[in-house]
């Protein structure tokens, strides 16, 4: 029953590859029959969308009409998603590439520079259904620099970004000063000597920093004679006049409320990353609006190591966090035994989320935390073809992407 | 019939030919001449290469492929080990031989300390290999180096020793094989003795206790009488055997012990039928007569120590005739031993892994020492020093890493190999008159075979020299010369053709024709 | 000009005459070679252009240079000048061996710092140093010597070349030496990673372009970006490469790469950015995708050579042309290319007159290793291998049909 289409498609991806990419958005496409699970939005049965361009030019019921000489592909049986975004994304295993920790507040760096399209990493992701991936600086430094939102195939990172500087990570807790040494004598033999070795140092570094960039930012106003601020300097002061998004890495409940005491302070908005204890803080959070991101909620369930730096992750975390009506994202992560993004959806939804809210966590939500929802996260007339034809519906544990869509193009590999 | 046609053929066996050809009759060679010489009959298939050049099949007289990721670093093989227990193919690109032109192949085994088992000679194929009949156990391998790492010369000294000690012992071995041997012959004819007395007494017995037997019984009671003297005419032909094994060559996995006991069981079967005693089996071995035999075989080292227990049974009728022999006790079995005996017999070569000087020396030493008739030096970096010395007891050797510095930078300090030239070894070797191949080592390297002849040509050895190398002397050196090694009639068909001469480093493999099959065709 | 031509070699050779009693080996060196053999390749074609070759021809050295090259040497200095017969053998150019650091990893990069641009390799050179022993023996005539991988930019590389005695520097400032890959990148300094080792340099050219007054360091970037020096970059992998090639886009200059493990993944810039290669050694044992990039490289158009052990150096080149290089590519890669990469097409890397006298001599096909190996001559001196005196009677056929 399903062999026929699962051929079609296999077909239809293989000329797709083979002609090239122009002549391939010239094409019209039409996918019908389909269950279509359009992110943010209620279910369409038995429904038709119709791609051309790499974008996608009609959506809706039975009713769409299908253009002439487009090409069908009847996907009855199967569930289309839009294609999934995982808003913490770690593009390599080798920590060292990502932070340069000759300096624990290093805000201009690009993680952008080491971003190899062919790494294994992100075929996987591909072929799991996650079509765009938010990057960021590793977690070895307090503030690691900037993060970007790139989409998951391609020969070159820059005909993937779909936004260059899009947040800033800083790091709360102990992992920026792990390893560090406080210079009492002896021989110098490494630049571990100079970093925060506590938590106390930890935030005294991004106090600092805050504080050059507020200082820096009055000046500016000031005196214009003045040498430019540091670039590090020039990216805080973005984040600090709401034209950059800051990402805040904090875990346990002690740095939870720590990164959102700091965004007080200085004034400015941030998203909380892997914040495993948010349950703890859910009433402050729900205060302050924050958004906050959940790497991996699976990992306390399976493999039992999901604690990091002091905090206590519970699998309800998710449930409690919806019951509050604070907004939040599920992603991968930090957690080097995170499953596939899917699979984490679909472990949030066991541990008492709803089915709506679960996919709208991997779709739309981190397309709006991006500020991206006008392009990707979603589908709708006008948005990017970026979509994934499940075999079932992707919550089902038995679901596999069967296809997997990136501007129109089928990029999944065939299984 | 299949017929090549080429620009040049070099048959190594003799002068190149100018637009030669190779005929080819089933799996060997009919004929090797001039184009026009040989008139063809029809229904043949011609392969034409008017500019390309036949070679002989090229031998690897040491690579790793087909060998089983495993046994590469299984610390646990000795002498007893059979690599062709161990190969298998895996479609990776290192057992795609054939492609390179190499048509047979000795599996080396790099694993182990001392002894480290019995390599295996294969004939690669398209999708697969065959082991070459009667040489899955090719040579025996010896360990005779440290390495490249430091080590000091009381270390090596004591590590002689060592190998030295595994041949202690060899000759009581041998003693109490030969005694089981003569015990095991003398065991069977006794039997015999008390099985003839038992079936006269019996048959007296039948014929007195049970005169109202019904037909069935009777004939049960014959069939067996009748397979008697089959078994019989075996159990000569099979002790004949064992029999000679025993004073010169001993027995291939000790196949003789197994026929004994196959042959006891089948005797015990018609002593039992015709006793009459458990009556339960009779049936069996009565109206599948050729079944218990094929069963009795696997479970042939079972049963001999079973039988003491069912002679100890029949002792009543002691004293009524020749007493029931015993089973002569079976030395401990010894892989390694009996590998080690084939060694010093002259059937299996002992090819020892020996890099510098020092090593060698003690490689030859162990020759003189235990006059190993047949000594495979592998890998002797350093032989150009001893070549007198390999030369005067007749030892070959087997070269490997014949590549530009394949050993190290000249001049490390560091690395103590990096002083041997691999490639300038094979002059001096062919110069001193030492049969020698040159072998990859590795299966990586395989489709490098003609290049690293080129590398000794371009040291000054000479091209029939360097081509002789990675063909008839390995065919010598594994004792398969009669069968493959060059372009002579009779031999097998191995033939590849390049499309430029072998030596150039862009040649290209355009054919391979292995025991009269077209295992390749290039593109 | 003729008439000075003759005088100085009259000159020199009764000073030879003279001199040849007391055997003085500096002034016989003053004398005129004429080097003859039945092939000689002048100069091996780049890309499509096919090799300059002469058969039976000869070569005339003078002060370690080509003084004149087959039909173009005056009768009157083929007649003084010392002849050197390898008969059937083939001379080609010696090869040029891009960038090393001869085995002085650590003395070729400042420690302390990632950024040293103006430090000059040149200063580091040893002209006593063993491993320039090897070089001859390896065919290697002339070599890059490069500030080593562990700076994000190292210096300024030299063109030396080993000497009968002792090694001598032919070009002091010959190319700015840079690097991306894992080595440059420490965890005792500044920077720890490709990102920062990328703004490292990103920020300094950015302030060499803009910059009014700028130090010695950020003049050498200026150089880089007018194009009067070349830049050669270490990058391995595709972030690495990716990374380099984006740096030399903005700032408008037109690298040559070190080591390129994954120039298979961006062919397809390099080609069209006109970047040039300098690849490590080949292993026999490596991937297969590994030993046929020189094919790719060269079926894209990008120019490349070997570097890294000179003894592995035709080896590599062989190795190539197995995994199917075209001949003509990889003799370029020898010899040529190497040159025109580290800006030394003029002095090396060719057989041309005013060229260094640099050169091998082969039994056949360099790229067969089965062609002997016959001598490595630098300067006009013969440091590895035999030198056969000519006859008499080849000196004057030959000397006949030179007219």
């Amino acid at each position: 029953m399903t062999r026929p289409i699962v051929q079609v498609l296999l077909q239809a991806s293989v000329t797709l590859l083979l002609t090239a990419l122009a002549t391939a958005q010239q094409e019209v496409t039409a996918y019908t029959n389909a269950h279509i699970l359009p992110g943010g939005k209620p279910t369409i049965s038995n429904a038709t969308m119709v791609v051309s361009g790499g974008k996608i030019l009609a959506l809706g019921g039975a009713d769409v009409k299908v253009p002439d000489g487009a090409k069908v592909i009847d996907c009855k049986g199967m569930t289309i998603t839009p294609g999934l975004i995982d808003a913490s994304f770690q593009s390599s295993n080798n920590q060292q590439d990502l932070n340069e920790q000759s300096e624990e507040v290093t805000p201009h760096l690009r993680i952008l520079d080491n971003i190899d399209p062919e790494d294994p990493l992100f075929r996987r992701a591909r072929n799991n259904g996650v079509t765009a991936v938010h990057i960021m600086p590793g977690t070895r430094n307090v503030i690691g620099g900037l993060g970007c939102v790139i989409k998951t195939y391609g020969s070159d990172p820059k005909s993937m970004v779909i936004k260059a500087d899009a947040s800033m990570r800083i790091v709360m807790g102990a992992e920026p000063s792990n390893g560090n040494r406080a210079i009492r004598g002896g021989r110098v033999n490494s630049m571990y000597y100079r970093r925060p070795t506590s938590r106390m140092g930890v935030i005294w570094s991004v106090r600092r920093a805050f504080y050059d960039a507020k200082e820096a930012l009055t000046k500016t106003q000031g005196a214009p004679g003045d040498a430019p601020p540091s670039p590090g300097t020039q990216i805080m002061m973005q984040v600090l006049q709401g034209k950059l998004t800051a990402v805040t890495t904090a875990r346990s409940e002690q740095d939870l409320r720590t990164a959102l005491r700091i965004a007080e302070e200085f004034g400015y908005e941030t998203v909380i990353d892997e914040a495993q204890d948010a349950y703890m803080v859910a009433d402050e959070l729900a205060k302050k609006n924050a958004v906050v991101m959940l790497g991996a909620p699976s990992a306390e369930t399976i493999s039992g190591s999901a604690a990091q730096d002091g905090s206590a992750p519970r699998s309800g975390t998710v449930a409690v966090l919806a019951s509050k009506g604070i907004r939040f994202v599920i992603t991968t992560g930090t957690n080097p035994s995170a499953l596939p993004l899917i699979r984490e959806a679909m472990f949030a939804h066991r541990f008492g989320l709803g089915p709506q809210l679960a996919l709208d966590a991997i779709t739309i939500e981190p397309a709006k935390l991006l500020g991206l929802d006008d392009r990707i996260g979603s589908l709708a007339t006008g948005k990017d073809a970026d979509f994934v034809i499940w075999s079932h519906n992707p919550l089902d544990p038995a679901a596999v992407a069967v296809s997997v869509h990136i501007n129109g193009m089928s990029v999944s590999q065939p299984r | 019939m299949t017929v090549i046609e080429a620009g040049t053929v070099h048959p190594v066996s003799g002068p190149e030919i100018k637009n030669g050809v190779v005929v080819i009759r089933g799996e060997r060679i009919l004929a090797v001449g001039q184009q026009g010489e040989l008139e063809l009959p029809p229904n043949t298939k011609v392969y034409k290469f008017p500019n390309g050049h036949i070679y002989p099949g090229l031998i690897d007289a040491s690579t790793d492929a087909f060998a089983d990721a495993g046994l590469r670093s299984d610390g646990s093989l000795n002498g007893g080990s059979k690599i062709a227990d161990g190969l298998m193919w895996t479609d990776s690109r290192d057992d795609h031989l054939i492609e390179h032109g190499i048509t047979t192949a000795y599996i080396s085994i790099r694993a182990g300390s001392q002894l480290r088992g019995q390599g295996a000679i294969v004939r690669p194929r398209a999708s697969g290999f065959d082991l070459w009949e009667d040489r899955e156990q090719a040579a025996l391998q010896l360990l005779m180096t440290k390495g490249p790492g430091a080590s000091h010369a009381l270390q090596r000294q004591s590590q002689l020793e060592a190998i030295g000690r595994l041949f202690d012992g060899l000759d009581k071995f041998r003693e109490a094989k030969e005694k089981y041997e003569e015990e095991l012959e003398k065991y069977e004819t006794d039997f015999e003795k008390y099985l003839e007395y038992h079936a006269k007494k019996n048959g007296k017995d039948k014929e007195k206790g049970k005169p109202n037997g019904d037909k069935a019984k009777k004939e049960e009671s014959k069939k067996p009488a009748e397979a008697k003297p089959k078994a019989d005419g075996s159990e000569p032909a099979g002790r004949r055997r064992g029999g000679r094994r025993g004073e010169g060559r001993p027995p291939r996995g000790g196949g003789a012990q197994e026929m004994s006991a196959e042959t006891f069981e089948k005797t015990l079967a018609t002593i039992m039928a015709l006793l009459g005693k458990p009556k339960t089996e009779t049936p069996t071995t009565g109206s599948q007569d050729p079944k218990p035999q094929g069963r009795s075989g696997d479970r042939a080292t079972a049963t001999p120590t079973r039988s003491p227990t069912k002679s100890g049974g029949d002792k009543a009728k002691k004293g009524e005739g020749p007493k029931r022999p015993k089973y002569p006790k079976k030395p401990r079995p010894d892989p390694q031993k009996e590998a080690l005996l084939k060694v010093l017999d002259g059937e299996l070569p002992l090819r020892i892994e020996a890099h510098r000087v020092d090593e060698l020396l003690a490689a030859l030493r162990l020759q003189r020492d235990k006059e190993i008739p047949v000594v495979v030096l592998e890998r002797a970096y350093g032989a150009d020093r001893v070549t007198r010395k390999i030369a005067a007891q007749g030892a070959t050797v087997v070269l490997t890493d014949v590549l530009p510095n394949s050993l190290g930078v000249p001049g490390d300090k560091r690395n103590p190999y990096s002083k041997f030239d691999p490639t300038a070894l094979p002059k001096k070797l062919n110069d001193e008159g030492i049969p020698f191949a040159i072998a990859s080592g590795t299966a990586r390297l395989a489709s490098l075979l003609p290049m690293m002849a080129a590398a000794a040509i371009g040291r000054g050895l000479s091209e029939d020299a360097a081509l002789r190398a990675i063909t008839l002397t390995p065919a010598e050196i594994l004792g398969i010369a009669k069968d493959t090694g060059s372009l002579t009639r009779e031999k097998f068909a191995d033939v590849i053709v390049t499309d430029v001469p072998l030596f150039a480093s862009d040649s290209r493999v355009l054919l391979v024709v292995a025991k009269g099959r077209t295992e390749y065709e290039a593109k | 000009m003729q008439i000075l031509m003759k005088r100085r070699t009259t000159g020199a050779l009764l000073f030879t005459a003279l001199c040849t009693a007391h055997l003085c080996p500096t002034q016989l060196s003053a004398q005129d070679v004429l080097v003859q053999a039945s092939k000689i390749v002048v100069a091996y074609g780049e890309g499509s252009t096919a090799a300059t070759v002469l058969t039976d021809s000869a070569l005339l050295l003078r002060d370690g240079k080509i003084a004149f090259v087959g039909a173009d040497i005056p009768a009157e200095a083929r007649r003084a000048a010392r002849v050197v017969d390898y008969g059937k053998a083939t001379i080609s150019p010696g090869f040029v061996l891009a960038a090393t650091t001869l085995g002085r990893d650590a003395d070729l990069a400042e420690g302390a710092l990632a950024f040293t641009p103006d430090l000059r390799a040149a200063e580091a050179f040893d002209p006593w140093q063993k491993e320039l022993a090897q070089l001859a023996t390896a065919g290697v005539t002339s070599f890059g010597l490069a500030p080593s991988p562990r700076n994000v930019a190292g210096g300024i590389g030299a063109l030396a070349k080993a000497g009968k005695k002792q090694g001598r520097i032919e070009t002091a400032e010959a190319f700015v030496g840079f690097s991306l890959t894992r080595a440059a990148r420490s965890q005792e300094r500044m920077p720890t990673s490709l990102m920062g080792a990328l703004e490292m340099l990103r920020d300094s050219f950015k302030t060499a372009r803009v910059g009014v007054q700028v130090g010695p360091d950020l003049a050498v970037l200026r150089q880089v970006m007018s194009g009067q020096r070349r830049a050669l970059i270490h990058a391995d992998t595709f972030a690495e490469l990716n990374g380099a090639l984006d740096l030399a886009k903005n700032f408008n200059f037109a690298p040559v790469i070190i080591g390129a493990r994954d120039a298979d993944k961006v062919m397809a810039k390099l080609a069209e950015r006109g970047v040039g290669v300098v690849l490590a050694p080949l292993n026999p044992k490596a991937r297969i995708a590994d030993l046929e990039l020189p094919k790719k490289l060269a079926k894209a158009g990008v120019p490349f050579c070997f570097a890294g052990r000179p003894d592995q150096l035709r080896f590599s080149a062989a190795l190539a042309v197995r995994y199917g290089l075209d001949r003509n590519v990889a003799n370029a890669a020898l010899t040529r290319t190497p040159a025109n990469l580290i800006g030394a097409l003029t002095t090396v890397g060719s057989l041309r007159q005013g060229c260094g006298a640099d050169f091998v001599v082969f039994e056949g096909d360099l790229l067969d290793l089965g062609s002997r190996h016959v001598a490595t001559w630098v300067d006009g001196e013969n440091l590895h291998g035999e030198s056969p005196a000519g006859a008499k009677t080849s000196q004057t056929t030959n000397s006949a049909g030179g007219r």
